[in-house]
């Protein structure tokens, strides 16, 4: 379901620091669990911000769904 | 609002790509467009890449896959067990485009296509693992996320590492999971049924 853990070649060969490699979420516990546990049931307040967030990505997403997707030149 | 806003567009990543040049301040997050591991994710399809334009220039990209948050049940059995999510995986923004709210426009539409995504699957968050930088953590958060990390972890950590004297908000982590609601809390059922009937 997740990146593999890749050992980079360029890395390796200059000895340098391997990238981190996408990782699932680490679980939450305790406050936290609880806190979003209950945003899942009860939803985030709604906040004059988060309204025009959420609006603004409908919007922009939806615009940019007008055109299809396209594959570019490989550059 | 910045004209250069008006004018991106989103495209998929063409196989085998490699960027020519890319340079966002983060060896690590160049490299994946630049070595042409964003293309080997790609086609292995654990990692769905788009490319930011303004006409035929590369402004930025950002790298999404499918992601829980999962809930320890060890506690107490609770009614949830996982939030599914979409991941930000990789995200950048060239220098030369940076300060001009490309990045926001970018987690605008991943925010958008995550939107989309809940309407056919469950999906109830967008979630990132920031570098641990104090201004970054900061603008994310300022867009709306939130930190996946409880104020309970935090102090077993100090107790762990005996840094009695050290604030909570002062703990670094190597990478600070953070979180975003997609939904509006009207769009949420739960919160629906428990509006008072007029």
């Amino acid at each position: 379901m997740f990146t593999r853990r890749r050992p980079r070649k360029r890395s390796l060969e200059k000895g340098e620091s391997m990238a981190k490699p996408m990782t699932p979420t680490p679980p939450v516990t305790g406050d936290i669990a609880r806190r979003i546990e209950k945003e899942l049931r009860n939803g985030t307040p709604n906040t004059p911000e988060r309204v025009a967030t959420i609006k603004r990505a409908d919007e922009l997403f939806r615009r940019s769904t007008e055109q299809p997707l396209k594959r570019v030149a490989n550059r | 609002m910045d004209e250069l806003l008006g004018r991106l567009t989103v495209s998929t990543l063409p196989p085998a790509f490699k960027a020519g040049v890319f340079d966002c301040g983060e060896p690590e997050v160049d490299e994946y467009l630049c070595d042409g591991d964003a293309a080997e994710d790609e086609a292995a399809g654990v990692t769905r890449t788009y490319l930011i334009r303004d006409g035929e220039e590369l402004v930025g990209y950002v790298s999404v896959l499918c992601d829980a948050i999962r809930l320890n049940r060890d506690e107490r059995p609770t009614a949830y067990g996982v939030a599914p999510a979409l991941k930000v995986g990789r995200m950048g923004v060239r220098k030369s485009h940076q300060g001009r709210d490309v990045g926001s426009w970018i987690l605008d539409w991943v925010v958008g296509l995550a939107r989309s995504l809940a309407r056919q699957a469950g999906l109830r968050y967008v979630t990132l693992d920031s570098l641990p930088k104090e201004s970054l953590v900061r603008w994310y958060s300022a867009y709306g996320f939130k930190k996946n990390i409880g104020e309970e972890r935090a102090r077993k950590i100090v107790k762990q590492k005996g840094l009695r004297h050290t604030r909570l908000e002062d703990i670094e982590l190597p990478h600070v999971s953070m979180r975003f609601d997609i939904l509006l809390k009207e769009e949420v059922a739960g919160a629906a049924q428990s509006t008072p009937q007029t």
